[in-house]
């Protein structure tokens, strides 16, 4: 997996590309996610749209990340789900739980001032 | 009408008609109808039981819940068991108790510690690793007789038992006097009877049979405990991450079942094959009464031991709660707050359960975001169980639905976890729904063993050499 990050004013969009898959993954995501929030950060969104493949261990990372930034009153978002990740959401019955948007731009105008 | 629990709205009925009868005694001074009196105690006296039973079970539950808690903390085994053992008190009182250990090796005897003893007899050798309420008389002459008597019976038959009155079983050896009734149950890994849990009271029929099903749960959580403290010891030459997937690995085998029960005209099947860096697969068949059996079939997030805790916080939290509790959808809302509570959001786990009446063929389930299994009718009609809820663990407040499905003569079930379903997919395609559909289509008139070996193998040549494979487990059920 990699996985950089942008700052859009108060956003910042985290980019996962290639395979998803738990173990170390979820260490370098959550440093990352974790590097943002200390700065302040409420407003995240996660780019999917790269993403090669995904198994239910690398859907503990976004599970994982929506906790985080939940308990610290922030919000998170997917933007541009793959169908394998959107039938991992389906299979889970997460698909209530994440906000999903079409593109990063959409996900970004979402977020309630 | 016992398998219920008491709902509120039944009490308030329950309380108004009390009051109707108390206000007419107190207007009348007598009984105008005491049949119609006698009719209501007796519901009266169910109704109460059953609020009584269910207090219990709430107690035990909250043992229960912490003594997960603990074990997910990673505390160290004497601080888990001994957390136990006290807590025990609460919800189930007894004067004097104790934990167990089978020794295999010589024991070593620490200077100081009395609960370090044993007494080698017919090839037992056991130590007592934590006792409350003994005096020091008594313990010294359970030092030579630990091995006889009750615990000893418990540990060398590998079956739990309640004994009423101390005075008229042969096998109690008095070790304290005063004890009237006792309680022991095995701690028991895969195959072997590695200890006991032992109680004693001093009144005669102190422990029910219905503590069994805590004292056997909690003997599963000192299994987890001492495994783990025994493998560590083991694995101390080893290095790195090997050492704890090794952990997990050793908890996971413990925990699957290993006999499958046996059903008139029906055959079950459960295979599991753990990975080599995962390990989070788990599978249970849980007989319930004479005809109807409970199917669980899980996969928990994460690897390592974390899982394994994972893994047996669900096991004691669903065989607990199916003996309790009426509706499926009450229990997998019950053990996703429990697992919600006892180990955080992190952890998760995909859950499919369902119970099965073998008389009728019906089949109510609830699908806990696990990858649905596909119900394949004797016409070969596909159909996949998906009714349910999320997976749990993540949301608290989560609800679930049930559903029911019917597996008539000829029918087929196949449960399976996304080590099947995804296999090839890091490297590749993934081997997918479609191929256990038609694999399980083409091997239907074999044995239930055979298909579910048939779609294993078939799941781990389609992934091949190119990467490590996940855990891979396949249940069948076929009604013959």
């Amino acid at each position: 997996m990699k996985l950089k990050s942008e700052r859009h004013g108060s956003v910042v969009v985290l980019e996962l590309r290639g395979k998803v898959m738990g173990g170390p993954d979820a260490t370098v995501f959550r440093d990352e996610l974790k590097k943002h929030l200390d700065d302040g950060i409420r407003k995240v969104v996660v780019d999917l749209g790269k993403v090669d493949w995904m198994n239910s261990s690398g859907l503990g990372i976004l599970i994982g990340g929506l906790t985080t930034v939940k308990n610290l009153s922030g919000e998170m978002k997917l933007a541009r789900t793959t169908d394998k990740i959107q039938s991992l959401l389906m299979i889970t019955k997460l698909v209530q739980v994440f906000d999903t948007h079409d593109s990063v731009e959409s996900a970004i105008a979402s977020f309630s001032e | 009408m016992n398998s219920t629990l008491t709902r509120t709205e039944d009490l308030e009925q329950l309380l108004d008609t009390l009051r109707t009868h108390r206000a007419r005694l107190a207007d009348t001074g007598q009984v105008e109808n005491p049949a119609d009196l006698a009719a209501f105690l007796a519901v009266l006296d169910d109704r109460l039981s059953q609020l009584v039973l269910s207090l219990n079970k709430s107690l035990e539950f909250e043992l229960l819940r912490k003594t997960a808690l603990l074990l997910a903390r990673a505390v160290e085994q004497e601080e888990v068991l001994a957390a136990m053992l006290d807590g025990l008190k609460q919800v189930l009182p007894y004067d004097a108790g104790g934990i167990y250990l089978v020794d295999s090796t010589p024991p070593k005897v620490d200077s100081g510690d009395e609960n370090g003893t044993s007494a080698p007899q017919d090839g037992i050798e056991l130590s007592a690793l934590l006792v409350r309420g003994y005096d020091e008389e008594g313990h010294r002459k359970f030092k030579q007789k630990l091995n006889e008597g009750v615990v000893g019976w418990v540990i060398a038959n590998g079956r739990s038992q309640v004994v009423d009155d101390t005075q008229k079983d042969d096998r109690y050896i008095e070790l304290r006097p005063g004890t009237r009734s006792e309680i022991a149950v095995p701690i028991i890994t895969r195959d072997t009877v590695i200890g006991a849990i032992n109680l004693e009271a001093d009144r005669v029929a102190a422990f029910p049979e219905e503590s069994l099903s805590l004292l056997e749960n909690l003997s599963s959580y000192a299994t987890v405990a001492l495994e783990r403290a025994r493998i560590h010891r083991q694995l101390m030459e080893a290095r790195g991450v090997e050492r704890e997937l090794e952990i997990a690995r050793e908890i996971q085998k413990k925990l699957l079942p290993v006999e499958l029960p046996k059903l008139p005209n029906f055959e079950l099947a459960g295979l599991n094959v753990p990975s080599e860096f995962v390990g989070g697969d788990y599978f249970d068949f849980i007989p319930l009464t004479d005809k109807d059996i409970g199917i669980v079939i899980a996969d928990v997030a994460g690897k390592g031991f974390a899982a394994g805790l994972v893994m047996a916080s669900l096991r004691s939290a669903l065989r607990m709660r199916v003996e309790t509790t009426y509706s499926i959808r009450t229990v997998m809302g019950i053990v996703n707050r429990f697992l919600y509570d006892s180990t955080g959001p992190e952890r998760y786990v995909t859950t499919f359960y369902g119970v099965l009446d073998s008389l009728t063929g019906r089949f109510t389930y609830v699908n806990a975001g696990h990858n649905a299994p596909f119900l394949i009718h004797a016409d070969n009609r596909v159909v996949q169980l998906t009714t349910g809820g999320p997976l749990l663990g993540v949301i608290r407040e989560a609800e679930y639905a049930e559903a029911i499905a019917e597996l008539e003569p000829g029918a087929l079930l196949i449960l399976y976890t996304d080590g099947i379903a995804e296999a090839g997919g890091d490297h590749g395609e993934e081997f997918g729904e479609d191929r256990i559909i038609q694999l399980a289509l083409a091997h239907k008139d074999k044995p239930a063993e055979e298909i579910a070996r048939t779609i294993e193998r078939a799941a781990v040549k389609f992934h091949g050499n190119a990467s490590p494979i996940d855990d891979r487990t396949v249940l069948v059920v076929k009604h013959l």
